[in-house]
């Protein structure tokens, strides 16, 4: 009786508790799951994510616009925006990339701003901290005040972030995009420094890619021999950008040309110790190379009205880059009374980066020039207080950084300049991607202010070739070539950008410090940087290639990339007389491996005609027969690719030994070169082995190896690929190349295209896109790098714009529009950009918006 | 009748207030109107669970259910549909806990001060 009255005393209580601890279960996160009350609520939960159809026209009053503004969005959700002022164009242009890309812009802006353990918690802290010592939110911070001090740039900023706010604003949190929900925290205001930081991570992602680590560890282990050999800055023979015989425009200078090899003084008396081992990082999402891709580049061509089927020029551009969902770039097209322009803008900057407006078009690459040095120092004492410089103590200025953790108290960090730059990392710190020396102050252009927002501003006003050298004036970094051509007939190609003067191979590995005259000496002036305006050949190609022949004298770096895809591209265009807009798209799309079918008829000479098993022997007939093409349903690319990889692996292994992973080994163009002049050298030796092995028998060993490792079998990667995609089960098609063919992988199984959620969400990523293309090829498709945005613009009287790119206008993965081009991306189609002449007119239009002040 | 009012309060307030909202009304319908825990613990549940699943099941259908097969992937569920009774269990579960809650409360509160129940 007792226990029956406290029973019915603690029943009510105990249930509330209970009530209580299921509503907070439902409020958390729990093994990697979003909060699952918050998120499956139908109110403001993911379903309020659900896109229904196409959305009604619509009229906004939004405070801050001055007078209205009319957006025409067509059938592929590209907005088309009619603004009466400066002003209400990029607040419109705000507003609409808010609207579409919210998330995505706010999460790129922190991660550059070092602030993703806020949202994220501790596992991000490192991420962060690496952010910050190397300057990267302080570099923004010092982007904004120049824009504040150029006015046009600035404003175009605040009247971006003021639709976006405007937009945020207007949102409720169960409109909030889906990934807010995932990871369950709030969008913030958007700020003109994110515009800045958004610029710095494109730098970052364009011109930190370097090797200078690496390299000079290589140069301590073989001497410098080793590096003039297989390390030149420049080969002769190789198609530069400019080509070969441009005259150049400037009085030949007094200092050193460039000889292609580090000078004497660029070699360091005593190198650093190789890098200590690391352990692959656990974390899931973290086990990528946070490097930049060394492969981040880009095709661009210009053709001259005489070489094209229409006559007029034609301009085409495909930016490479990490291909990601939601896409990198969006497309729109801007109209105030002054322009119109019509291109892809990177979510979270105002205009365009690429595009065309009436009268002009213009699209760009990658420069590749060396603006990345490291500088070692000598600190009097462990405080690291004071450095040596020209024989005298400096003392260094301390930056704190305040870390911000979700879930945990603040990190405080020190962050240490000197005269070069930041010193990222102190003795005995863990290296972030294994490629920042410890103690050595980092000498990076982007750190420097510039205010590339400005040029794009410009440029898509302007309105012929001397207004568009003249736009570009204030895009600093990194260097780019810029293609050119307008509606009257003029193609161009400037390499242009700020451009340290060095010397011969100034900074290609880390420069001593303390020794006065290793700083950068100034910059190359306008007039001196490569260029071309209407050469006599007739068309111009870029593909990261070196700038310019030998007969330029100035150095600009050493990591240009290797000839391959620039030499292709160049074959194409200069046997092309008579060039359309599907012709130009075809070149962009063309799988040729031009280093296998200059590598291959070399290799198959060394194997002969050996004793081979069936499985053997079907590997080299479809070797034999093959056209170079690495298209999806292809075994051969695949046979060729690992044959290739396991020669240059057996050639470089045994010298550079177990921890070869801390050193640049030779480009495999270098190896290539020396197997066709030298192959009877002692580099193909294995060191490790009593015999003397030579190429012939390298090249017998590593067809076995890559049969066997090309062999289609049940591997457990291919059942995990099974199980993960039902596109995989759809693409394997039959195939007609040879009776063998389902005995050894194909190349879309080998090298499944992936295009993933930044997150690295595989659920909201597009997985085992069956596509064709290469690393060396023309169609530069990696697994989850590659073309990112192709576009033609045929410069009639009024210019035709084609493009495409792989994601969809959208960010919202609720959305038709999120991932609607990739498939006709994969299969090499394209859309017509329809540049609007008024908000109203053509049947193009899906709905409109009408937005107005209040 | 209880039913009716669960599913209409739930689905009223649901718009404003946190997910968690449906405790509230099932904890006073339970409170004051439930005979037995059972019919309270039912009434929070399927007040809840009906005005979840409902506006789930109407957004996922203008959606082509879109965004569920990409949620269910997420969540390594092995069809989307079961997404739709995950929601509609959630909601209802709170409900339902809510509801009894309620009851046991208004039980133990009577005892103190006996009134008929209306």
């Amino acid at each position: 009786m007792e226990a029956q009255s406290v029973w019915r005393w603690i029943k009510p209580w105990a249930a509330l508790l209970f009530l209580a601890m299921v509503i907070s279960l439902g409020n958390r996160n729990i093994a990697g799951l979003p909060p699952l009350g918050k998120f499956l609520n139908p109110f403001l939960g993911f379903w309020q994510n659900a896109e229904p159809g196409v959305p009604h026209d619509a009229k906004l009053r939004l405070p801050g616009l001055i007078e209205p503004v009319a957006i025409s969005f067509d059938r592929r959700g590209v907005p088309h925006i009619f603004a009466q002022n400066a002003h209400d164009l990029y607040f419109a242009q705000g507003y609409v990339t808010a609207r579409d890309r919210l998330w995505q812009m706010e999460a790129e802006a922190m991660a550059a701003a070092g602030r993703l353990a806020e949202i994220l918690g501790p596992d991000l802290l490192e991420h962060d901290r690496f952010q910050r010592r190397m300057g990267i939110p302080r570099a923004a911070e010092k982007a904004l005040e120049l824009f504040r001090q150029d006015g046009e740039s600035y404003d175009a900023a605040e009247a971006y972030a003021q639709g976006v706010n405007a937009y945020i604003d207007g949102l409720s949190p169960g409109r909030w995009p889906l990934e807010y929900k995932l990871l369950d925290y709030a969008p913030s205001r958007w700020t003109p420094l994110n515009t800045a930081l958004i610029i710095k991570h494109m730098q970052w992602t364009l011109s930190a890619g370097g090797n200078d680590l690496a390299l000079s560890n290589t140069l301590a282990k073989f001497g410098p021999e080793f590096l003039q050999r297989f390390f030149p800055s420049r080969r002769e023979g190789v198609p530069p950008v400019i080509p070969a015989g441009t005259p150049w425009h400037f009085p030949k200078p007094s200092q050193p040309v460039d000889t292609g090899t580090p000078a004497p003084s660029a070699v360091m008396p005593s190198l650093p110790e190789p890098l200590p081992k690391l352990a692959p990082d656990p974390r899931p999402g973290y086990d990528q190379e946070r490097k930049p891709d060394p492969g981040n580049g880009s095709n661009n061509f210009v053709i001259s009205a005489a070489r094209t089927h229409t006559g007029y020029p034609l301009l085409a551009n495909d930016p490479h880059l990490n291909l990601s969902l939601p896409s990198v770039w969006y497309e729109t097209q801007l109209t105030d009374p002054d322009f119109s322009a019509y291109g892809v803008a990177l979510p979270g900057t105002p205009s365009l980066l690429i595009g065309f407006n009436r009268k002009i078009a213009w699209g760009m690459t990658n420069g590749q020039d060396d603006v990345f040095d490291w500088y070692r120092l000598t600190f009097r004492d462990s405080t690291l207080s004071d450095y040596l410089q020209g024989g005298k103590w400096k003392p260094v200025r301390r930056q704190i950084e305040v870390l911000h953790v979700r879930g945990a108290p603040d990190v405080i960090d020190t962050v240490i300049y000197t005269q070069y730059g930041p010193v990222p990392l102190k003795s005995g710190e863990r290296p972030w991607n294994n490629n920042e020396p410890a103690l050595h102050a980092l000498r990076w252009l982007a750190l420097d202010p510039s205010d590339e927002i400005l040029a794009t501003l410009r440029v898509t006003r302007s309105q012929d070739f001397q207004e568009f050298s003249d736009a570009l004036k204030t895009f600093h970094c990194p260097a780019q070539n810029f293609a050119f051509a307008s509606t009257n007939g003029d193609i161009a190609m400037l390499h242009h950008g700020l451009l340290p003067r060095k010397w011969a191979g100034q900074g290609r590995i880390p420069l001593e410090g303390s020794q006065p005259g290793n700083d950068w000496s100034g910059w190359l002036a306008r007039e001196e940087e490569p260029s071309v305006l209407n050469p006599p050949q007739g068309w111009l190609a870029s593909a990261n290639q070196n700038p310019t022949d030998s007969t330029y004298p100035y150095y600009l770096g050493a990591d240009f990339l290797n000839s391959a895809r620039a030499e292709r591209l160049g074959q194409l265009l200069a046997s092309s007389d008579s060039v359309d807009v599907d012709r130009a798209f075809g070149f962009m799309l063309d799988d040729y491996d031009l280093h296998a079918a200059r590598t291959l008829p070399m290799l198959l000479r060394h194997l002969g005609r050996p004793t081979l098993s069936p499985r053997d022997s079907a590997a080299l007939h479809a070797l034999s027969h093959w056209d170079y093409r690495c298209r999806s349903n292809r075994i051969a690319p695949v046979l060729f690719d690992r044959w290739w990889r396991a020669l240059y692996h057996s050639v470089w292994q045994d010298e550079f030994g177990g921890d070869g992973e801390h050193y640049q080994w030779p480009s495999k163009e270098e190896t290539w070169r020396l197997m066709t002049v030298d192959p009877a050298s002692d580099w193909f030796d294995d060191i490790t082995t009593p015999e003397k092995e030579t190429l012939h028998i390298l090249v017998a060993r590593a067809f076995v190896e890559a049969c066997a490792a090309s062999q289609a079998g049940p591997s457990l990667d291919q059942i995990k690929l099974r199980q993960s995609d039902e596109v995989t089960r759809r693409s394997v098609a039959p195939d007609s190349e040879i009776g063998w063919s389902d005995t050894f992988v194909k190349w879309s199984r080998y090298r499944p295209v992936e295009i993933r959620h930044l997150a690295n969400l595989p659920a909201l990523s597009r997985m085992n896109i069956s596509t064709g293309g290469c690393a060396e090829c023309v169609n530069a498709l990696k697994s989850q790098h590659g073309p990112s945005w192709r576009m033609v613009v045929a410069m009639d009287r009024k210019p035709r714009g084609y493009g495409i790119y792989p994601g969809g206008q959208s960010g919202n993965p609720g959305s038709r529009h999120y991932d609607d081009f990739i498939d006709d991306w994969a299969a090499g189609r394209h859309y017509a950009l329809s540049f609007m002449e008024s908000p109203s007119g053509s049947g193009e239009s899906g709905y409109h918006l009408l937005l107005r002040g209040k | 009748m209880q039913l009716i009012v669960m599913f209409i309060t739930t689905f009223l307030g649901g718009w404003i207030f946190p997910w968690w909202w449906p405790a509230v009304p099932a904890y006073v319908l339970g409170f004051w109107r439930s005979r037995t825990g059972t019919t309270a613990f039912l009434m929070g549940f399927f007040g809840t669970a009906g005005s979840w699943a409902m506006l789930a099941g109407w957004l996922n259908a203008r959606n082509h259910g879109l965004l569920a097969m990409r949620i269910a992937d997420l969540m390594k569920l092995p069809a989307p549909w079961l997404l739709l009774v995950l929601t509609g269990a959630t909601g209802g579960l709170i409900g339902a806990l809510s509801g009894w809650s309620g009851h046991a409360m208004g039980k133990w509160f009577r005892g103190i001060n006996p009134k008929p129940i209306p």
